[in-house]
């Protein structure tokens, strides 16, 4: 065989193999794309064109938005955390102030009141605990900050060396009647417990000073303490050290205000007498010559000191 | 390669190689399809499509390594000659211009998807193609081919060959392509490309006598 002859029975056998076509689909495809491109006098892209996979553009703002949201959370907890430390610090560190407070509504309420209601719910109202309805706003606070708000309900061991133990008395007995008792407006209360549940809320009820829970304690005890008061003292007083009551006999009384003139005191005198409240008088008698022993008691009022002088 | 457009304008047929042409047709006359074409004559297209589609799909299966490749280059070489239709320029053959936007984009392909056969498809082969041919052990002994089973060798071997060989004979033969076109296209030197037929064809040469 010539080297032509092989040449072209190679080339031959060649054109015999197979010829493999484009499918039809695909001849249709591309005709159809350069009729399209003349028509239209644009550029085809090649196709089946596959799609573009446009999820990572909103992947990534939920991400961030995700990301924002947890640092500003985080930032919220850390800086609420700070304002409930140094509060707590000031409160465990001055356990004073809880006793000046509780005493210092009574004097307002006693001296500056005109009717017996005031007269008699102040003297109770500033020994009285936390209202029970606090309880709940309490339990609602998260439990890294409740941790923190814990100790702020000081317990009554820790308040009565500075508190005068008759109001302690007075408080106890206090408050199952404020538990029994209706109270006549427990919308502070309601409204606490309304707003336990958003932040705002609890913001201001964080932000509320340390004696902020005994505030609605005296719309929530009708009951008359200062009769059971004078008794409950005398119990206490047997139970408590003598430097201790030597202290507290060295306070001003728990009745009286610092302010409060001999004048204004004689006044709310004679308004007991008034209602028929002698022992009271008597009593407020007795504290006003403590109180003020240099001021001339008025002639008609010193048959109560006589009286209350008498075994 | 889009816009490639060889200096040498050549119907082919010029080497001593007498080889058959399937896609056999007068330069001028694609020349002419294209530039109609370009000038918004839809049917011009489908006639160039038609005369040179089997030539350039068969090229392209016998030379893609992966035959799921095929339909891919083979779209993507039309649309790019109907995107380049406005920078087509009758300095070559229309078939030389299309073939090698069809290689480019295998080879685009392969760089792509299998970096580590583009050696073989590029002009890197330093191995003895004679050596290679007598002694492939995927080449079955002659003995054993008959009928039929002849294309299936030839296929077989023309599969073996190193892709440079391949390629030069494919478009050789499915293109008609003359050497010198194809030495342009492929970026060797004449003798490069004469040597490197002489070799596809002897190879093939030889699995043809054995199976006679």
């Amino acid at each position: 065989m010539k080297p032509d002859d092989d040449d072209k029975a190679l080339s031959q056998a060649y054109a015999a193999l197979e010829q493999p076509l484009p499918p039809p689909a695909l001849d249709s495809a591309i005709l159809a794309a350069a009729r399209n491109a003349v028509q239209d006098g644009a550029k085809v892209i090649p196709f089946p064109a596959r799609p573009r996979r446009n999820w990572g553009v909103p992947l990534g703002l939920a991400a961030t938005v995700m990301l924002a949201l947890g640092v500003s959370l985080q930032l919220r907890d850390s800086e609420e955390t700070r304002l409930d430390e140094p509060m707590l610090a000031a409160e465990m560190s001055d356990p004073v102030a809880v006793p000046e407070a509780t005493a210092a509504p009574p004097a307002n309420a006693a001296v500056g009141s005109k009717d017996e209601k005031n007269l008699e719910s102040a003297s109770t109202a500033a020994a009285a605990p936390p209202p029970p309805q606090e309880e709940p706003v309490t339990s609602s606070v998260p439990a890294t900050r409740r941790s923190l708000a814990q100790p702020r309900q000081i317990p009554p061991a820790e308040m009565r060396p500075a508190m005068e133990p008759g109001l302690m008395e007075s408080a106890k007995h206090a408050a199952p009647a404020a538990l029994a008792a209706p109270a006549p407006e427990p919308e502070p209360a309601q409204e606490a417990e309304s707003k336990a549940g958003d932040p705002m809320a609890r913001q201001d009820k964080r932000s509320q000073p340390a004696l902020a829970p005994a505030a609605p304690a005296p719309q929530a005890m009708p009951a008359p303490a200062p009769a059971a008061a004078k008794p409950a003292a005398g119990r206490s007083q047997e139970h408590t050290a003598p430097a201790l009551r030597k202290m507290l006999e060295s306070m001003p009384p728990p009745t009286t205000k610092p302010d409060a003139t001999p004048e204004r005191w004689i006044t709310s005198i004679r308004q007991l007498l008034e209602v028929g409240k002698e022992d009271e008088a008597r009593r407020q008698v007795r504290l006003l010559q403590q109180r003020w022993p240099d001021h001339p008691l008025p002639r008609e009022l010193r048959y109560l000191l006589e009286d209350a002088a008498q075994p | 390669m889009e816009g490639y457009h060889p200096s040498v304008d050549s119907a082919g047929g010029e080497s001593g190689i007498p080889l058959h042409s399937p896609a056999m047709q007068p330069a001028h006359d694609d020349t002419a399809l294209m530039l109609a074409y370009a000038g918004g004559e839809a049917v011009a297209f489908e006639r160039l499509y038609a005369l040179h589609k089997a030539g350039l799909y068969g090229f392209l299966h016998r030379q893609s390594p992966r035959t799921a490749w095929v339909d891919d280059v083979f779209q993507e070489t039309w649309l790019a000659v109907v995107n380049a239709r406005h920078d087509y320029r009758p300095t070559a053959s229309f078939r030389t211009w299309l073939f090698g936007i069809a290689r480019n984009k295998l080879i685009d392909r392969i760089r792509l998807k299998e970096p580590a056969l583009l050696g073989d498809f590029l002009n890197e082969d330093d191995e003895d193609p004679l050596a290679r041919v007598a002694g492939d052990s995927r080449q079955e002994p002659a003995s054993r081919l008959e009928g039929k089973q002849a294309g299936q060798a030839l296929d077989t071997a023309l599969r073996a060959l190193p892709a440079v060989q391949r390629e030069v004979f494919l478009l050789r033969e499915q293109a008609d392509m003359s050497l010198e076109d194809i030495a342009a296209l492929t970026g060797v030197p004449m003798e490069t490309a004469k040597s490197r037929l002489r070799y596809a064809v002897a190879k093939l040469k030889a699995t043809l006598a054995g199976v006679s």
